[in-house]
C-alpha cells in the first residue's frame, strides 16, 4: 500500500496497546534512534512497504496479502504466521514484518541477503523495510546495491525514488520521470508522479495519471486502494467543501474494498498539511484512527497536529498511543520529548488591540457622519516563553505582537477570530521538532494558523538573525493564512510576509542576500506559476532563499504598481479557491506570464544598478576586504566609495561599511568613522558588536537621541545583553521616557544581573516619576531586601514614606 | 585575657548576631581580624612576575586594613616564596587556637599532571599533597584558602572541610592556562559593586560571585572559549570579610558601639521577617519590612555621620550623596573596638 508505514498485523495488539497507554511513556536519552531519520512528513504519502508493487512476491505471501487487503485480518494473521518459519528466509522476513516484528524481520532479511548475496529482490525488499521504519537514509544504499546487481530492477528503482523523495534535491524527481518514460504502465511510478502533481495543485495532471494507474492496476491485478486515496486527495484539493467525508466516492469505494483502510483519510490529510490546513488535517487523521485504530502514523500525525492547534492534552494522548505501537517513528518520539520540554515554558497572557478600517454603510451619503466610528477591539494573546528567558523577552515579544496585530488588522482588513499563541524556543532543535518533528532544519519560524513558533534570540549566536523581523514575518502569515482560509499558494503568503518585513517590520528596507542577486543575474528566477516549486522542491542550493526574495519582490511590485489593496483582493480570491492564474487575471488584469515580465521591469527599476554591475561590485567588495586585511586604508576608502556608488544599501555579510569604518578609525577620522557606522545602521546593518560600539560613540559625541535609536534597534537583534538594558534604561530615564525605561529595567532583571538591588532601585525611581508611589515603595523595598544597607535605596524609601531621619 | 582571644570572641559574637540576617547575604562584620598568608609564586617571565607581585601586594594591603597587627599578615614574594618558608608560615599558624580565623592566598601558576597538583615557586614546587597536609594541621575554626592559579581545581575536593572555604580559579586540574581570575579578584576587593548587600564590606562569597561573573564576561567579550571556571566549596563564605570601604572604614574609630548593636538587632529582625515571608500576605510582609528598613535607615544615617560632624538634614544628605556607593577609602589603622556580646534574648528578636 502506498502508505503502509506500519506493520500491518497489529490489530491483534490493540488490547495490549490499551493497557500500555495507561502507563506514562518514559522517554530517555537511550531512545536515541530518534534523530536518524529525515523529514517524516515527507514520507506521509510516499510508498514504503509497497508489497503490492513487488513483481517477485511469492504466491504464498500474495495469498495472505489478499486477505489483509480485503480486511480479513484474522485470516490474514493465520495465513502469515506459518510463513514466519518458511525455509526461504526472505519469505519468513516478509511474514514477520507483516506481523509487526520489524526487528526480527530485519535479522531475517540480513540472513537472507547473506544466503543469496546476488539477489536484487531481497535487497530491495529489505530497503522497503527500512522505509517502513522511517529510515530512508538506511534504505537508499540497499536499493543502490540491488541496482548494482541489476540496474534494470524496477522495484529497486522505485524504492530508491521513494527514499530520495524524502530528502531535498531534484535527483529523485528526474529518476522518477525516467522510470515513467521507460515503464509507462508502472503503477507505483504513476502514483508517485500523481502525488507530486497534487503537491503543486496540478489536479488535472494528477487525475490523468491516476486514471492511467487505475487501468494499470486493473490489468495487473494490483489492489487499487492507494489510487483511491490519491483520487480522494485530488477531490480534496478541488472541492468547495472544507473537507472530504465518508460520502466521497473514492472513500466509499476504498472502505467497501477494505473497511479498515485508514490511509483513505491519512493520505489526503497530507495535502491539507502542506497547505497549512491543520484543522482539516486533524479531522481526517481522526477518521483514519477511527477506521484503523492501529494506524500508528495517523495517531502520531494526529498528535503532532493537535499540538499545532494548541491542544496539548489531545496531542499527548495520541502520541503516546503512536509510541506504544511504533516506537521507531522519530516524529512521535521527538514530539513526545518536546512535550516534556514544554513543561519548562510558561504562558503569559495579554491582549492586542486593533481597529479595522471603517467601512461606510451601503446607504451612507458622502458625509463624514455616515462612516461608522471605528471600534477598537482586542484579541487575547498567549506568549509561551521558556521560564529562563521569559522575563527579559516578554516585553519585546508583547510589544511587537501588539504592533503587528494593529498594523496587519488594518492593512489586511482582517479580524483575528481566535486567540493568538506565540512560542519562542531557546533551543533550536526544540523549535525544529515543533515545526517538522525532527531536529536539524534551518528554519527560523513557522506559523500554524493562530499559533506561531520560532527560534528565540538565544537559540542562535548573537546577530545571526534579526529575531524581530522573523516574528514580524510569522505574524504577517497569521493574517494572510487566516484571511485566505489557508487556501493561497505558498509563494503568496511568503511573499507578503517578506514584503511586510521590508515595508512595515522592525528592520525596514529590502535586504537581499548576494546569492539572490547572483540568481537574478543568472536568470534563475522561476515563473510565478511555478514559484511554489522553489519552496517545496528546490533544485539548486539557496533556491528556497531565492524564492522567498522573489515572492517578496512580486508582492512589493504588485503593491507599487497596482496598490496594496490588490494584495488584499488576491487573498480574498484565493479564499474562493481561485488558482493563481485566475486570481492574477482577475485582480491585476494580466496573465502570470505578464507578471513575470513586469517583475523583470521592477527588478531593473529597484535593483538594476547592482544586477547590471554585479561582477564589478562583487570584485570591488572583495578588494575592500583584501585591502582592509593588509591595512591599506586609502585603498579601502577608495574602493568602498566605488562599491557604494553601485549598491549603497548593501549591509549584509561582507558589507563595505565595516572595513570603511575601520579605515576611518585607523586614519584618526573619528567623526567619519561614526558617520559610516551610522549610515550602515540606517540601511539596516544590525551586527550587535558594531551597534554597541556605535551607540557608545554616539553617546560620547553627545548624540544621545541617535544612541537611543541604535540601542533600541539592538533589542530586536540581541536582547539578551545586560549592558544593553542598563544603558538604554539609563538613557530613557535621562530622556524622561519613563515607560521605556521601565521596560528596559524590567528586562534587565530577567537577565539575572550581578546586583539586583541597583535595578530594583532604578525601577522604583521610574515608578516614582510615573507617579505610582505604591509600586515605587514596593520596588525600593525589594532593593533593600537584597541590600539592606543600600544608602540610596534607604534615602528613596525615606523620601517616599515622607519619613524624616 | 590576651588581645587575640578578646578579638576572636568578639568576632564570633558579632557573627552570631548577624547570622540570621545573612542566610542569603554577606555580614557586615566589625573588627573581624585574621591571620593572612599571601604568597606570590613564580611568574616564569618578567611580566607575570611583576603582575603576581602587584596582585599579592594589593591582597596583603586589604588584609592589613582588617588586621590588628602588622604581623597578622605574612607576604611571601620572589625568592622568599620557597616551599620551606611557606610551610614554616603554615607551621606558625598551628600555634593558634580554634578561635582563630586564617586566610591563605596562593597567587601564580599551578600545574596538574593527572595525579598531583603543583604550585610553581622558586626551588621545588609545593605539591597538592603537601599543601593539604599542612592546611589540615591548622586548628583555626574559620579558614579561607584562595588558590589563584591555573589547574587549582585539582585540589578543590581534597581541601574541602566543614570549617573551611576553598576558592579555586579553575574547576579542575585540566584547566591549565594562566588565569584571569586573580586580576578580577584584586579588582573586586576594591570595587564597591562587589558589595551586594551594601554593608561596606566585601565578603568571600560576594567576591567569589564578582570574580566568577567578571571572568565569564572577559571570555565572552574576547569571544574566547572560557578556559577557567572558578569554584567555591564550603558553607561559610558569607561570614568571611575580605575588604572594607566607605564610612565603615573611614569612621571605624568613631562609630558608637551602641549604634552597631542597634543595627545588628534591626538586621536580625529583618532576617527573621524574611524567614517568615511565606506565612504573610505580600502587603503584610512589605508593610513590616518598610518599618524595619526605615529604622535601619535611621541607624545607618547615625553611623554614617561621625559624632564630630554637624547634623545634616535629609535634603542636604541626598544632594551630597554620590550617585553610586563611594569608592574604596584609604584605611586608618584599626583599633581594638571590641563589641560586647549580646544576650541570648537579643539574638533572636521577633517582629510583632
Amino acid at each position: 500500500m502506498l502508505n503502509n508505514l506500519i506493520p500491518r498485523m497489529q490489530l491483534k495488539l490493540l488490547s495490549t496497546l490499551k493497557q500500555a497507554v495507561t502507563r506514562p511513556v518514559q522517554l530517555t536519552a537511550s531512545a536515541g534512534l530518534i534523530v536518524a531519520a529525515g523529514l517524516c512528513s515527507a514520507l506521509l504519502a510516499n510508498p514504503v512497504g509497497a508489497e503490492e508493487y513487488d513483481p517477485d512476491r511469492s504466491a504464498e505471501l500474495l495469498a495472505c496479502d489478499s486477505l489483509y487487503d480485503r480486511g480479513n485480518i484474522d485470516e490474514a494473521i493465520d495465513c502469515f504466521r506459518p510463513l514466519t518459519r518458511n525455509a526461504s528466509l526472505h519469505i519468513a522476513a516478509e511474514a514477520t514484518w507483516a506481523l509487526g516484528d520489524t526487528r526480527a524481520a530485519n535479522d531475517l532479511f540480513r540472513r537472507a541477503v547473506d544466503q543469496q548475496p546476488r539477489n536484487p529482490h531481497i535487497r530491495a525488499r529489505w530497503g522497503r523495510l527500512f522505509l517502513s521504519t522511517h529510515q530512508p537514509s538506511q534504505a537508499a544504499p540497499l536499493f543502490e546495491e540491488a541496482l548494482q546487481l541489476d540496474s534494470t530492477y524496477l522495484h529497486a528503482q522505485t524504492g530508491l525514488v521513494a527514499a530520495l523523495l524524502s530528502q531535498p534535491g531534484g535527483e529523485a524527481r528526474n529518476l522518477l520521470v525516467q522510470i515513467a518514460i521507460d515503464h509507462p504502465d508502472n503503477v507505483e511510478a504513476l502514483l508517485m508522479l500523481a502525488r507530486l502533481a497534487l503537491e503543486t495543485h496540478d489536479t488535472e495532471r494528477a487525475s490523468q495519471l491516476l486514471d492511467q494507474a487505475l487501468d494499470g492496476a486493473s490489468a495487473q491485478n494490483i489492489t487499487p486502494l492507494d489510487i483511491y486515496a490519491l483520487k480522494a486527495s485530488a477531490d480534496l484539493l478541488v472541492t468547495d467543501e472544507h473537507n472530504i467525508t465518508s460520502e466521497n466516492t473514492w472513500v466509499k469505494k476504498a472502505l467497501e474494498y477494505s473497511p479498515a483502510y485508514g490511509d483513505i483519510f491519512f493520505i489526503p490529510a497530507h495535502y491539507h498539511l502542506i497547505n497549512y490546513r491543520y484543522r482539516e488535517a486533524v479531522e481526517l487523521f481522526k477518521q483514519a484512527v477511527e477506521v484503523q485504530p492501529t494506524h500508528w502514523s495517523a495517531h502520531s500525525q494526529l498528535g503532532i497536529n493537535l499540538l499545532r492547534l494548541n491542544d496539548i492534552e489531545g496531542a499527548k494522548k495520541h502520541l503516546e498511543i503512536a509510541y506504544t505501537g511504533d516506537p521507531y517513528d522519530t516524529a512521535t518520539v521527538n514530539t513526545l520529548k518536546l512535550l516534556d520540554t514544554l513543561e519548562e515554558f510558561e504562558d503569559l497572557q495579554t491582549t492586542a488591540d486593533f481597529t479595522l478600517p471603517a467601512i461606510p454603510s451601503a446607504t451612507a451619503t458622502a458625509s463624514e457622519e455616515s462612516t461608522p466610528a471605528a471600534e477598537v477591539k482586542s484579541v487575547p494573546v498567549t506568549l509561551r516563553l521558556h521560564r529562563e528567558e521569559s522575563q527579559y523577552l516578554a516585553p519585546y515579544v508583547e510589544e511587537l505582537t501588539r504592533r503587528a496585530v494593529k498594523s496587519f488588522s488594518e492593512r489586511y482588513e482582517f479580524e483575528l477570530k481566535e486567540p493568538l499563541i506565540v512560542e519562542l524556543f531557546p533551543n533550536h532543535d526544540d523549535f525544529a521538532v515543533r515545526t517538522v518533528s525532527t531536529p536539524g532544519v534551518g528554519l527560523l519560524g513557522v506559523t500554524f494558523g493562530y499559533l506561531l513558533a520560532m527560534d528565540s534570540p538565544s537559540a542562535r549566536a548573537a546577530g545571526e538573525f534579526h529575531w524581530g523581523s522573523t516574528l514580524w514575518h510569522e505574524l504577517a502569515h497569521v493574517f494572510t493564512i487566516e484571511k485566505a482560509d489557508h487556501r493561497m499558494p505558498r509563494w503568496f503568503t511568503e511573499g507578503i510576509s517578506v514584503y511586510e518585513e521590508w515595508r512595515t517590520g522592525p528592520l525596514r528596507g529590502r535586504h537581499i542576500p548576494t546569492e539572490v542577486l547572483q540568481a537574478i543575474r543568472e536568470q534563475k528566477l522561476l515563473p510565478v506559476a511555478d514559484l511554489d516549486n522553489g519552496f517545496v522542491r528546490p533544485t539548486y542550493p539557496n533556491q528556497v532563499t531565492v524564492s522567498y526574495m522573489q515572492a517578496g519582490l512580486i508582492c512589493d511590485m504588485i503593491s507599487t504598481y497596482w496598490g496594496h489593496d490588490k494584495l488584499i483582493r488576491m487573498l480574498e480570491l484565493y479564499k474562493q479557491r481561485k488558482d493563481s492564474r485566475e486570481t492574477i487575471n482577475a485582480v491585476l488584469g494580466i496573465s502570470p506570464e505578464e507578471v513575470d515580465a513586469r517583475l523583470q521591469e521592477f527588478i531593473t527599476q529597484t535593483l538594476g544598478s547592482v544586477i547590471d554591475n554585479y561582477d564589478t561590485w562583487s570584485e570591488t567588495v572583495s578588494g575592500v576586504h583584501s585591502a582592509a586585511q593588509a591595512s591599506q586604508w586609502d585603498t579601502v576608502m577608495a574602493l568602498s566609495a566605488q562599491a557604494n556608488e553601485i549598491y549603497p544599501e548593501y549591509v549584509g555579510r561582507g558589507s563595505v561599511y565595516l572595513p570603511l569604518h575601520d579605515a576611518f578609525v585607523a586614519r584618526g577620522k573619528n567623526e567619519e568613522a561614526v558617520d559610516t557606522l551610522h549610515t550602515w545602521f540606517k540601511y539596516g546593518g544590525h551586527e550587535p558588536d558594531h551597534l554597541h560600539q556605535l551607540a557608545h560613540r554616539l553617546r560620547d559625541l553627545g548624540r544621545s537621541a541617535d544612541a537611543i535609536e541604535v540601542l533600541e534597534a539592538l533589542n530586536w537583534v540581541h536582547p539578551n545583553s545586560i549592558d544593553l538594558h542598563e544603558k538604554l534604561g539609563a538613557d530613557y530615564f535621562q530622556a524622561e521616557n519613563y515607560s521605556a525605561a521601565l521596560r528596559e529595567f524590567t528586562a534587565l532583571l530577567g537577565l539575572d544581573p550581578h546586583d539586583k538591588s541597583v535595578v530594583y532601585l532604578d525601577i522604583a525611581r521610574v515608578h516614582q516619576k510615573l507617579g505610582d508611589k505604591k509600586l515605587a515603595k514596593r520596588n525600593v523595598l525589594q532593593a533593600l531586601e537584597y541590600a539592606p544597607f543600600f544608602r540610596d535605596a534607604q534615602d528613596l524609601l525615606v523620601e517616599l514614606t515622607g519619613d524624616s531621619l | 585575657m590576651n588581645n587575640r582571644q578578646t578579638t576572636s570572641r568578639n568576632v564570633l559574637a558579632t557573627m552570631a548576631l548577624l547570622a540570621p540576617l545573612y542566610l542569603l547575604q554577606a555580614p557586615a562584620a566589625i573588627a573581624q581580624t585574621a591571620k593572612t598568608i599571601v604568597v606570590s609564586g613564580l611568574g616564569g617571565n618578567a611580566a607575570y612576575d611583576e603582575q603576581f607581585t602587584e596582585f599579592s601586594n594589593a591582597i596583603a594591603d586589604h588584609a592589613r586594613q582588617l588586621s590588628k597587627e602588622e604581623s597578622d599578615v605574612i607576604l611571601l614574594q620572589g625568592e622568599q616564596a620557597t616551599k620551606q618558608s611557606i610551610l614554616e608560615a603554615f607551621s606558625d599558624l598551628q600555634q593558634h587556637t580554634t578561635d582563630d580565623s586564617i586566610r591563605i592566598f596562593l597567587i601564580g601558576h599551578g600545574s596538574f599532571d593527572g595525579n598531583e597538583y603543583k604550585y610553581n615557586i622558586p626551588g621545588p614546587d609545593l605539591t597538592g599533597t603537601e599543601l593539604i597536609d599542612a592546611v589540615n594541621q591548622l586548628p583555626a575554626s574559620q579558614q579561607l584558602l584562595v588558590l589563584a592559579t591555573s589547574a587549582s581545581g585539582a585540589v578543590l575536593e581534597p581541601l574541602a572541610a566543614a570549617h573551611r572555604v576553598v576558592i579555586t580559579a579553575t574547576k579542575n586540574g585540566r584547566e591549565r592556562n594562566a588565569v584571569k581570575f586573580t586580576e578580577h579578584l584584586v579588582t573586586g576587593m576594591a570595587d564597591p559593586s562587589a558589595d551586594l548587600d551594601k554593608d561596606e564590606t566585601i565578603s568571600a562569597q560576594e567576591l567569589f560571585q564578582y570574580v566568577e561573573r567578571a571572568v565569564a564576561k572577559h571570555y565572552e567579550g574576547e569571544k574566547l572559549l572560557a578556559s577557567e571556571h572558578a569554584r567555591l566549596s564550603g558553607d561559610n563564605a558569607v561570614t568571611i570579610e575580605l575588604a572594607r570601604y566607605g564610612t565603615l572604614l573611614a569612621n571605624q574609630a568613631e562609630i558608637s558601639e551602641d549604634l552597631i548593636a542597634e543595627r545588628q538587632q534591626i538586621s536580625a529582625q529583618i532576617s527573621s521577617l524574611r524567614n517568615r515571608k511565606a506565612d504573610l500576605t505580600e502587603d503584610e510582609y512589605f508593610d513590616q519590612l518598610q518599618s524595619l528598613m526605615l529604622e535601619l535607615a535611621t541607624i545607618q544615617r547615625a553611623i554614617d555621620t561621625p559624632a564630630s560632624a554637624p547634623d545634616q538634614t535629609l535634603e542636604q544628605t541626598t544632594e551630597q550623596a554620590p550617585e553610586q556607593t563611594p569608592a574604596l577609602a584609604p584605611s586608618p589603622p584599626a583599633d581594638d573596638n571590641a563589641i560586647p556580646a549580646p544576650s541570648d534574648d537579643e539574638v533572636t528578636p521577633g517582629v510583632e
